[in-house]
């Protein structure tokens, strides 16, 4: 190394940012989140389009989907009906390693249906959720051949339920058990807050393996949010375990006890291996 | 946006290197702080996926770059001494090694932005010349000149 190159080298060493520019930047980036948050008119909660970072299914296929559901609904419901009906109030996101998530109205009816990765999309192409009740979806969800495809003997389905009406989401949150319970691999469902499932959501991520990653991150801070989205839940799990092997994997955000409902399957008989 | 802790963690991991690049193009702590915050705005806005650590790291020092470039064609700043602040940043075990490190640092500031952003990325961030190329979008030929000349031009200042 010549002198210039060390001298270079040396200096800049000595530059590092004051301690109080990482709190100050966080407090200037959530400030104008925030304001943009309320500038904007439309939430997705609204029925309004999120954009994934996964591609949709194709415009054309989904708007004639929906194009039939509304003429058959608009008949009976007129227009206010029309903004009932379309209204998500639950999702529900399901986390194999496909992972999905499943937009749910007041009636319990799937409106709404989208990939959160690849292998989403194509069991997504495989099975049509939307328009049918939630029960009716998750029975054809679960012996769809490209779903099953992904259920192995190691495999673990997560569930998670975020909603506004508690009668509904306790109600979600039976009917995904017995789903879960029927099929031949671990897993569990949860209801979760809204503030992890938006996090979730700007992640790009399911709700489940947000946790996960984010449980991760803080017991390893050499992992990054990237690397965490290209483990499996099962990956994510095991390298939880390692690192701590008294964790509980939180859904809820609310803390270690993981969620106001806590693991709805886990508590009765559940069918997890290896932990 | 993204996740609270991946822009934490972004700021923990690369801090130091936006906070060098901002350094190197302005002498007050609020034109830093300013093209500092608004870097790491535009990571959090940033919806694509990076592939690699390498590959974040080079994006954040390019937007740094272009937010610093920008804000100093909108005011029209010339080089002027860093201000004591700033230079609180600097630390040192020894009063001596400051003062080395204060000329080293006016030494590449008072470098032409291209000059100074190769030298940097080269010597002190370990990019290679083809890497500072495809950030920059010239040739690589024009990398390796302007890497040569800076440095040549330092040793002369340093002299």
């Amino acid at each position: 190394m010549n002198d210039v190159d060390k001298r270079v080298r040396e200096s800049l060493d000595a530059v590092t940012m004051p301690d109080e520019f990482k709190q100050q930047t966080l407090t200037y980036i959530y400030k104008v989140s925030e304001q943009d948050a309320s500038a904007d008119t439309g939430s997705k909660k609204q029925g309004a389009t999120h954009e994934s970072p996964i591609r949709r299914r194709p415009f054309i296929m989904r708007s004639l989907v929906r194009a039939i559901a509304a003429c058959l609904v608009l008949t009976v419901l007129g227009v206010t009906g029309w903004n009932l009906y379309y209204t998500e109030t639950a999702f529900v996101d399901i986390e194999l390693n496909p992972s999905l998530e499943i937009g749910l109205n007041r009636f319990d009816r799937v409106i709404s249906e989208r990939p959160l990765n690849k292998d989403a999309e194509e069991v997504l192409q495989s099975v049509t959720l939307q328009g049918k009740s939630y029960d009716k979806a998750m029975t054809d969800l679960t012996e769809d051949p490209v779903f099953l495809g992904y259920i192995t003997e190691d495999a673990s389905i997560e569930v998670s339920i975020s909603g506004e009406n508690e009668q509904q989401t306790q109600t979600l949150l039976a009917q995904s058990n017995h789903h879960v319970s029927n099929l031949p691999c671990s897993g569990s469902a949860h209801h979760v807050s809204d503030e992890l499932y938006d996090e979730a959501r700007n992640a790009g991520m399911g709700v489940a393996r947000y946790a996960a990653a984010k449980q991760l991150m803080e017991l390893d801070s050499q992992m990054t949010l990237e690397q965490c989205q290209s483990l499996s839940m099962r990956e994510l799990r095991e390298r939880i375990y390692a690192l701590d092997p008294d964790a509980s994997l939180a859904f809820s955000g609310k803390g270690e006890e993981g969620g106001r409902h806590g693991s709805g399957h886990s508590q009765s008989g559940t069918k997890r291996r290896g932990h | 946006m993204r996740a609270h802790i991946d822009i934490e963690q972004a700021i923990d991991r690369y801090g130091n290197t936006v906070f060098r690049v901002c350094v190197l193009y302005f002498s007050t702590q609020a034109d830093v702080q300013d093209a500092f915050q608004d870097t790491f705005l535009k990571y959090s806005l940033k919806e694509d996926y990076f592939t690699d650590e390498n590959h974040k790291k080079a994006w954040l020092i390019r937007v740094a770059t272009n937010i610093c470039k920008d804000m100093l064609k909108k005011a029209h700043r010339k080089h002027v001494p860093l201000e004591e602040k700033l230079v609180a940043s600097i630390k040192d075990e020894s009063a001596q090694n400051d003062s080395s490190h204060m000329e080293l640092i006016e030494a590449m500031k008072s470098l032409p932005p291209q000059m100074r952003d190769a030298v940097y990325l080269s010597v002190y961030e370990g990019f290679s010349a083809q890497e500072i190329a495809d950030m920059s979008d010239v040739p690589v030929n024009t990398v390796y000149s302007w890497i040569s000349r800076g440095k040549e031009r330092l040793r002369e200042m340093l002299s």
